[in-house]
């Protein structure tokens, strides 16, 4: 579904990324995890394609197709989707506005005609509640006023609304209490299938007691330094990221 | 040498002295000394340069260096209007009147006007109501010392007059519809006064439409006087072609406990000034003024604010939006002033700005001036473009580039259409302002003008 290979990315002149290779394929929940600054969010913004950033080297494909070429809206009609660390509030563009927009741009991407008011109301609701958001949604501006679950559980729903092959989950754990916690776990393994594939980006071990990953990924200083399953998060979160500092240093 | 603006001084004096008789013919004779007064103080000040802090960033050389027709007769054109103009705000239940370059039409149908209100022609009132007239008439405009104004009192030949009795609340929006139609580039003057009383309420909506692509210059003077606990809701929708230019002035003087609610939409027209002067002369009066103006091509919208604040526990509110295409340009001149015994003023200013290309171009200068030491106020500008993040997460969501850009712009200019009553009314300009931002708005639908 989605493979990086030799992917080296700058920001301003500084490289972030320095070699990344990964393959994802359909039905896998991959974990990334690593230290603040090693590379983890770039990653998930090289992926959506926000400008800012340089490629400096390597492919990125999705689909069998180059997914560097592909316009932000155009990965998202293929699949893609990001779920934000900061979801963007946007003042006075309605959740219903943007989600109906967003939606049936998508339609229209795949040829399907437009949903009706009432096929998306009940939609919305259908989805709502798949994933626990209670938050009322009508009359109220994108991200704006939501708490910090709100915010991110408001990621799931649309994840649930778009329904992507693939989402990347940028700390979609972090500012959630435990009870928020769960609730957006739940309502990403309900989403899981085995035809979609999720990549899970955390600081830590706890979210991946709920979402359990088949593969964990260790990026460290722009580079992916270890690769295991479910127990290398435990491993990590035992030794902490101090364990890769010494790793590397007793390599070099 | 002299320069443009004086030749064009030389030409207006050279105007009234030609057609001195035909300006006052049919006005009582306190409109010759209005006149005269006006044309006195025109003589001294001249035609606002860049040099006045007013009209720092607007040139009037651009609009000036046409050559305009002053047609000081009645109305030129006998056409039916109601068959070129049908406004197509279908359940929109308005009292519709129109004005044809400058002068009331004259087969107007005001007909089930409630009791209480008085509508007819500038002119008209002018002898039919001497009192009122005489009482109210030039009483803020003399005051000014803006040329624009002045020349004003010096050339309208007619305009809407509106008196509003006291206790009287009309529910029913007002709509006027100021039309210019010429096959020759015109200067248009028109003169307005409208008086509110006691208790009373009116909504109005007002229309500028240009019919025709010839150049227009239009100068128009808004007098309004709110009496104690007045009412006013006023919407304006200027949308003349962009070869077109408007200078209008709205002078308001508002009494105890009085209420207004003022909207102005710039869509179209290529040079568009907008002076708004405003006398809080009564305790807890009350002003809330909006401006939203989109500009591209040449185009250069202007607006202008003077907010005296003369009494205590008096509240205004200013936002002006603009939001700028290709080359245009715009300019905000916003003052509050209060005076020393005005304590317990609010007053609040903010002018935004988008700009969205590298050539379009926003001035902006917020301003207060305080004498007194017990109040609160505020005033801000800012000048930016979209919102990068916004758009990336949009597009992220799939909402295609133009789009998110098409849904933040109507977001930002929404926060001031919201504040349009009623609710239909409401709807129609989001509408307006929607097509508008596409692009695609030349006309309403269903109606045979062609404004742009």
């Amino acid at each position: 579904m989605l493979k990086i290979e030799n992917l080296v990315v700058s920001v301003d002149g500084k490289k972030i990324l320095k070699g990344i290779n990964l393959e994802i394929k359909k039905g896998e929940v991959h974990a990334i995890m690593g230290p603040n600054g090693s590379g983890k969010s770039t990653l998930a913004m090289v992926l959506a394609g926000k400008d800012g950033y340089t490629i400096e080297e390597g492919k990125i494909t999705f689909m069998g197709e180059n997914l560097l070429t592909l316009s932000p809206e155009e990965r998202s009609y293929k699949g893609l989707f990001l779920g934000f660390q900061y979801p963007v509030e946007i003042p006075g563009v309605s959740m219903v506005n943007f989600l109906k927009t967003a939606l049936n741009q998508h339609r229209k991407y795949n040829n399907l005609p437009p949903l009706s008011a009432s096929e998306f109301l009940k939609l919305m609701h259908e989805k709502k509640e798949l994933v626990g958001l209670q938050t009322t949604l009508t009359n109220r501006s994108v991200n704006e006023g939501f708490s910090g679950g709100e915010k991110k559980k408001n990621e799931i729903f649309q994840m649930a609304m778009l329904q992507p092959k693939l989402a990347i989950l940028d700390e979609t754990d972090s500012g959630l209490d435990i009870d928020a916690l769960k609730i957006v776990a739940n309502g990403v393994n309900k989403l899981r299938n085995s035809d979609n594939a999720i990549i899970v980006i955390t600081h830590y071990q706890r979210l991946l007691d709920y979402i359990v990953p088949d593969f964990v990924h260790i990026l460290y200083k722009g580079k992916i330094v270890k690769t295991g399953d479910k127990y290398l998060a435990l491993e990590l979160e035992q030794k902490g990221y101090e364990w890769l500092h010494s790793e590397e240093t007793l390599k070099s | 040498m002299t320069d443009l603006l004086t030749n064009v001084k030389e030409k207006y004096l050279k105007i009234y002295t030609d057609n001195y008789d035909i300006l006052n013919n049919d006005y009582p004779n306190f409109i010759a000394f209005a006149r005269e007064q006006a044309l006195t103080k025109f003589k001294q000040n001249g035609l606002p340069t860049k040099k006045e802090e007013n009209y720092r960033y607007t040139d009037l050389n651009t609009i000036f260096s046409k050559n305009y027709e002053l047609n000081l007769k009645s109305s030129l054109f006998n056409i039916n209007l109601e068959i070129l103009f049908k406004c197509d705000v279908p359940q929109l239940d308005t009292h519709i009147l129109l004005t044809i370059n400058g002068h009331f039409y004259k087969n107007n149908k005001l007909e089930n006007l409630p009791e209480g209100i008085v509508i007819c022609s500038l002119k008209d009132a002018s002898t039919k109501y001497p009192d009122i007239f005489s009482k109210y008439f030039n009483q803020l405009a003399i005051n000014q010392n803006d040329s624009i104004i002045n020349l004003n009192t010096c050339f309208f030949q007619d305009g809407v007059f509106i008196y509003v009795k006291d206790n009287t609340v009309i529910e029913k929006p007002l709509q006027i519809v100021n039309i210019a139609y010429s096959l020759y580039d015109l200067n248009i003057f028109r003169r307005n006064l409208i008086i509110v009383g006691e208790n009373a309420h009116i909504n109005l909506l007002v229309c500028d439409h240009t019919l025709i692509k010839s150049s227009f210059l239009t100068n128009v003077v808004t007098e309004i006087f709110l009496q104690k606990n007045a009412v006013m809701k006023y919407t304006r929708l200027q949308n003349e072609n962009n070869y077109s230019a408007q200078l209008s002035s709205l002078i308001i003087k508002q009494e105890t406990k009085s209420n207004s609610n003022i909207n102005i939409f710039s869509l179209h027209g290529g040079f568009v000034r907008n002076n708004f002067i405003v006398n809080l002369d009564g305790e807890n009066s009350n002003i809330n003024l909006n401006g939203l103006y989109i500009g591209d091509y040449n185009q250069h919208v202007s607006n202008f604010t003077l907010i005296n604040h003369n009494v205590p526990h008096c509240k205004s509110n200013q936002l002006f939006k603009s939001i700028l295409f290709n080359e245009s340009t715009s300019a905000f001149n916003g003052k509050i002033f209060v005076s020393k015994n005005a304590q317990k003023t609010e007053a609040y200013q903010k002018n935004n700005n988008i700009i969205l290309t590298p050539y379009a171009k926003a001035y902006s200068k917020p301003h207060l001036e305080i004498y007194a030491d017990d109040v609160k106020c505020s005033h801000g500008s800012t000048t930016g473009q979209l919102d990068d993040d916004a758009l990336f997460y949009m597009r992220s969501r799939g909402i295609n580039y133009n789009e998110a850009r098409h849904l933040l712009m109507f977001a930002y200019g929404d926060e001031i259409i919201e504040n349009i009553y009623p609710e239909i009314l409401k709807s129609r300009i989001q509408e307006l302002f929607e097509k508008r931002l596409r692009g695609d708005l030349s006309k309403c639908d269903d109606c045979k003008i062609h404004c742009a």
